[in-house]
């Protein structure tokens, strides 16, 4: 066991993600000829493969639980009437697909597919900061879905009181929701990149470029290793990026 | 035990708690029956509750899944204290990673409900927790040839006792399942002191 301030796990860490610095890099050279350290390397390493398998599995069960649950709440009449649907449906694609070349979703499907608002995480109760009337009511359309409104609150909600990350965000969220994707962007990327929506809101950027079929811009800013994600939407910035690049 | 299991197989609808830890920490083959109960079992507490915090349904799905692992490993290192149910453990540490993501997310204030129970939350193991595997680590376990990668992963992540892998892996006894563990542990070491990472930190350290 090393007595060094750095412990064989922080050391470990460190090399896996090659970030050790130059007085760490001669530790681990050091610490690598004892057996135990380097058993404690390999396992660390097959640990974390062995969680990610295991975290896949799970999000497979989800999805399966998603569909499942569902089949079970529908009453038989519906099931047929659905199967029915979905033997037309099949018909229809497979038609289309040989019809019209093989790009089965446009990019605009694709943005329609994807897009789903923020959830309203923010609330203007007990943030004096930023108490104001017209913001209360910029999120209270937002909640309610009515966004062409909410843009003209939020709007107005900026002229009173100075713009900030948070209603820059949601102000964004109501322009892509009403389509006008192009001032959404300038508000989006007001969001500074020490603020814990910047992911968020260069994810609602790329949505954005792709509603513009812009793809060289949905590219760009999807794949930018700096961002970091939820599995969910890791997966699902995978499969946009794997469809487009199809194209 | 087996023949109550094929019927569990069948028919898969419950399983109590001692069954399913039972089945966790010997890596029984109905463990993705288990994992699949839990999930469902669990969702519906656990959901709900980020979805009216300010979560997303990813999040949502995001929370579930780690709090499983969370309460997965614990059994696995024999760890896991039985103080209530699991549904109650895997709850309460979903709600405490929610609460901690709220917190990075600086919408702490906004969560009135903090109250974990009786529940004892790992707190450490879910502060370090991560599920993204860095590069190097992928990169290097993709040279690994897939059947020893298996074998690894059941006998160090699953802890899965050397005779169980013997037989699934249709090996003559354990003593050869354990040589065949040795040998992969080796080839993953060779993989590691041939990469360019490593070599480069030993050149450095010669020159």
């Amino acid at each position: 066991m090393s007595t060094s301030p750095i412990s064989d796990t922080e050391l470990i860490g460190k090399f896996l993600n090659k970030k050790l610095s130059k007085e760490e890099e001669l530790l681990f050279l050091e610490r690598k000829n004892d057996e135990s350290f380097h058993l404690q390397l390999e396992e660390t390493m097959v640990s974390q493969i062995g969680r990610q398998q295991l975290k896949s599995k799970l999000a497979r069960i989800g999805s399966f639980n998603d569909t499942s649950q569902t089949s079970r709440l529908l009453p038989n009449i519906y099931k047929i009437f659905i199967a029915t649907a979905a033997i037309v449906t099949i018909v229809f694609a497979i038609n289309r697909l040989f019809i019209f070349n093989r790009d089965s979703l446009s990019n605009d499907q694709l943005f329609e597919a994807y897009f789903e608002v923020y959830p309203n995480i923010y609330s203007t109760k007990g943030l004096g900061d930023i108490r104001s009337k017209p913001l209360e009511n910029a999120f209270k359309l937002y909640d309610a879905e009515q966004y062409r409104d909410a843009v003209s609150a939020f709007a107005k909600a900026e002229k009173e009181i100075l713009s900030n990350n948070t209603t820059s965000f949601y102000y964004g969220q109501s322009l892509i929701a009403i389509g006008d994707t192009e001032k959404a962007k300038i508000e989006l990327e007001k969001i500074s990149i020490e603020n814990p929506l910047y992911n968020e809101a260069q994810w609602y950027i790329a949505l954005a470029y792709l509603k513009e079929d812009n793809v060289d811009q949905v590219i760009k800013f999807l794949s930018n290793p700096e961002l970091r994600f939820g599995n969910e939407k890791a997966r699902k910035i995978k499969d946009i990026l794997a469809k487009i690049e199809k194209k | 035990m087996n023949n109550y299991f094929q019927r569990r197989r069948e028919k898969p609808t419950f399983f109590n708690d001692l069954e399913a830890i039972r089945v966790i920490e010997l890596g029984l083959p109905e463990e993705n029956a288990v994992l699949e109960f839990l999930y469902r079992t669990t969702s519906t507490s656990l959901c709900p509750y980020i979805l009216s915090n300010h979560g997303s349904r990813d999040d949502a799905e995001d929370v579930l899944q780690d709090a499983i692992i969370i309460f997965y490993e614990k059994v696995k290192s024999q760890d896991f204290r039985l103080q209530t149910t699991i549904a109650g453990y895997i709850y309460a540490v979903g709600r405490y990673m929610w609460l901690n993501t709220l917190r990075k997310r600086k919408l702490e204030i906004l969560v009135s409900d903090r109250s974990l129970g009786d529940v004892e939350v790992p707190t450490l193991e879910i502060e370090v927790y991560k599920t993204n595997v860095p590069e190097y680590t992928q990169m290097l376990l993709d040279k690994l040839h897939n059947g020893c990668k298996k074998i690894l992963i059941d006998s160090i992540y699953k802890k899965i006792p050397m005779k169980e892998i013997a037989k699934t892996y249709g090996l003559k006894n354990e003593q050869i399942a354990r040589n065949k563990k040795y040998k992969c542990l080796k080839s993953l070491r060779n993989i590691i002191e041939k990469s360019p990472y490593f070599s480069r930190l030993l050149t450095e350290i010669d020159s």
